[in-house]
């Protein structure tokens, strides 16, 4: 973690923004990302092979499957490697369900990360219409946290290279974490300003929700009879939440600047940052009980670790139970968490 | 080596600055609209709006919108080409659209089989029907949901190699099957003033049906 520089001016400004994107913090939040985001994406390719749907979605459309790739005019890479039959499609769900799982443990991360691109990728050529947005936004994390030092705790290589499963206090660069939070906030704001339809505004009442959930193949229950009401209160909490994200850039600003809330305003930006974040976790977490739209909410889920600062870190409590995730800052940097 | 080295923290702080800006910009999205697109009755109020600014005729407004679209297309591929490689390389973007539509009219998914000899149909699968729930775990697994779940009036890309699978497990599952019936029902929840006034022609949309014989020409015919 970085001192606190003092310097007015812009020559202040742009040596506290260098210094930001220097700062270093406890690896227990990438790791937490790290192992949730590689579960989330095990979980789905397991799933998949459970249901004996393998060769069903990524199998030539000739022999009444789904998968169309031999049409392609570019081939995918694993099929140029391996030809056109079914072991280029194993080698792809199987071995992106070993990466994922070596990813989450933490062994041969980078590695392992890259691998799990790498077959993230080549399922989304084999089957381009499986490539969701939520795919695409795990591959995006998943780059950053290759980059990132995030195996330097909770993870198998911290106990080959150092003796230890866990090493809460060992710090690494924050900024990865940073990017993470910077795309988490862009994917709702873009997704704000996409939601053009008139129903997701008050001309037409807020109404989206509830049409929505009279997408059959969407819901898990009939949800007919739910009032239109609560629909809308979900539709306009849904789309201020999504709207005001880029707040949540200002409000870090301001309690990083002001930790201990002396001001007023600081403290209503700690309440802002903290209700952005329960609502958040709310909408997802009803999605996941209402919906059956895939990884979607369980990946979105996963992003929220994101949020997992030093602060919160260190405010765990001493014993056995935290004591792989509690941070306890070095004597020279104390008193300097980043908020 | 070394200047890089002193001056790293600050070289990553541009770099990371840059890839944030670049993020936001190859995200927005910027339709170039042909004068042929224009003439769609959505770009109705664009054009006039044009038209009130700029004091030109419904054909030069539509060409200007045309002209100016292209150009904003043309600026953002060459801002965004430095890093537009690594996106293509990991197939994802930066545009997130998440239930941006909500449409008044969804599809229902039904899957029916006619046994040998009859001329009934049986419901093998519906949504939320415990007594028509044929594969349902494998149809309604995300993969698959992308095949037919329609958003608007037309099917998605992958209906059709969709239909033909279904009917694969039908067959495989049923002896005496012999016609595969995969269709969507239309649900309008449209209100009634609009309803009455464009009612749907349909009930049912995009029915594919398939016949045991057919199924079995094709599967011989790719192991020719």
């Amino acid at each position: 973690m970085t001192d606190h520089l003092d310097a007015s001016g812009w020559r202040g400004r742009a040596a506290r923004y260098v210094a930001l994107w220097d700062e270093r913090e406890p690896a227990t939040a990438l790791a937490l990302l790290r192992i949730v985001m590689g579960c989330v994406l095990a979980y789905d390719l397991i799933y998949l092979v459970c249901l004996d749907l393998t060769l069903t979605i990524f199998d030539d459309v000739n022999a009444y499957n789904l998968g169309y790739s031999s049409e392609l005019s570019v081939q995918p890479l694993v099929r140029e490697l391996l030809g056109p039959g079914p072991l280029a499609i194993y080698v792809v769900v199987y071995g992106g369900i070993a990466a994922a799982l070596l990813f989450a443990a933490g062994f041969m991360t980078r590695v392992s990360g890259v691998l799990v691109l790498v077959t993230q990728v080549q399922l989304a050529a084999l089957y381009v219409d499986g490539n969701r947005g939520i795919d695409q936004l795990l591959r995006l994390a998943i780059l950053l946290l290759v980059l990132s030092r995030s195996h330097e705790t909770l993870s198998v290589d911290a106990r080959l290279r150092h003796g230890q499963w866990a090493r809460p206090s060992v710090l690494v660069p924050a900024w990865p974490r940073y990017m993470i939070i910077m795309q988490l906030v862009w994917l709702y704001t873009s997704a704000a300003i996409s939601k053009e339809h008139y129903l997701w505004s008050s001309r037409g009442d807020y109404m989206a929700l509830f049409y929505i959930l009279r997408y059959q193949h969407f819901v898990r229950w009939d949800m007919t009879w739910l009032p239109a009401w609560v629909t809308q209160v979900g539709a306009f909490t849904t789309y201020w939440f999504e709207a005001l994200a880029g707040l949540m850039i200002v409000a870090c600003w301001r309690t990083r600047r002001d930790p201990a809330c002396t001001k007023r305003s600081t403290r209503a930006w700690w309440v802002y940052k903290r209700a952005w974040i329960t609502i958040g976790v709310g909408l997802h977490s009803t999605l996941l009980l209402l919906m059956n739209i895939g990884i979607f909410t369980t990946g979105m889920l996963a992003f929220y670790f994101c949020w997992i600062s030093p602060a919160f870190l260190q405010r765990l409590p001493p014993g056995r139970l935290w004591s792989a995730l509690r941070f306890v800052p070095p004597p020279a940097s104390e008193g300097q968490t980043p908020a | 080596m070394n200047r890089l080295k002193q001056h790293w923290p600050a070289v990553r702080a541009v770099f990371l600055t840059l890839v944030i800006l670049h993020a936001i910009v190859y995200g927005i999205q910027t339709p170039v609209l042909s004068i042929q697109r224009l003439e769609h009755e959505y770009w109705q109020p664009l054009i006039g709006r044009v038209q009130g600014l700029t004091g030109d005729n419904e054909a030069e407004s539509r060409a200007r919108i045309s002209r100016y679209s292209q150009q904003l297309a043309n600026a953002k591929s060459y801002v965004t080409w430095p890093l537009a490689w690594l996106y293509g390389l990991l197939r994802a973007g930066q545009t997130w659209n998440m239930f941006d539509g909500a449409e008044q009219q969804s599809f229902q998914l039904y899957i029916d089989m006619r046994r040998e000899g009859t001329d009934t149909w049986e419901v093998l699968y519906t949504a939320h029907d415990p007594t028509a729930a044929f594969e349902a775990e494998r149809l309604e697994y995300r993969r698959v949901q992308a095949c037919y779940i329609a958003f608007d009036a037309a099917a998605p890309g992958p209906y059709y190699p969709f239909t033909r699978w279904v009917a694969k497990r039908v067959f495989y599952t049923f002896e005496d099957a012999d016609e595969v019936r995969v269709r969507m029902r239309r649900l309008d929840y449209r209100d009634r003033a609009v309803r009455e006034a464009r009612p749907e022609r349909t009930l049912w949309a995009h029915g594919v049906r398939i016949t045991r014989a057919q199924f079995e020409r094709d599967m011989a015919a790719l192991h020719d």
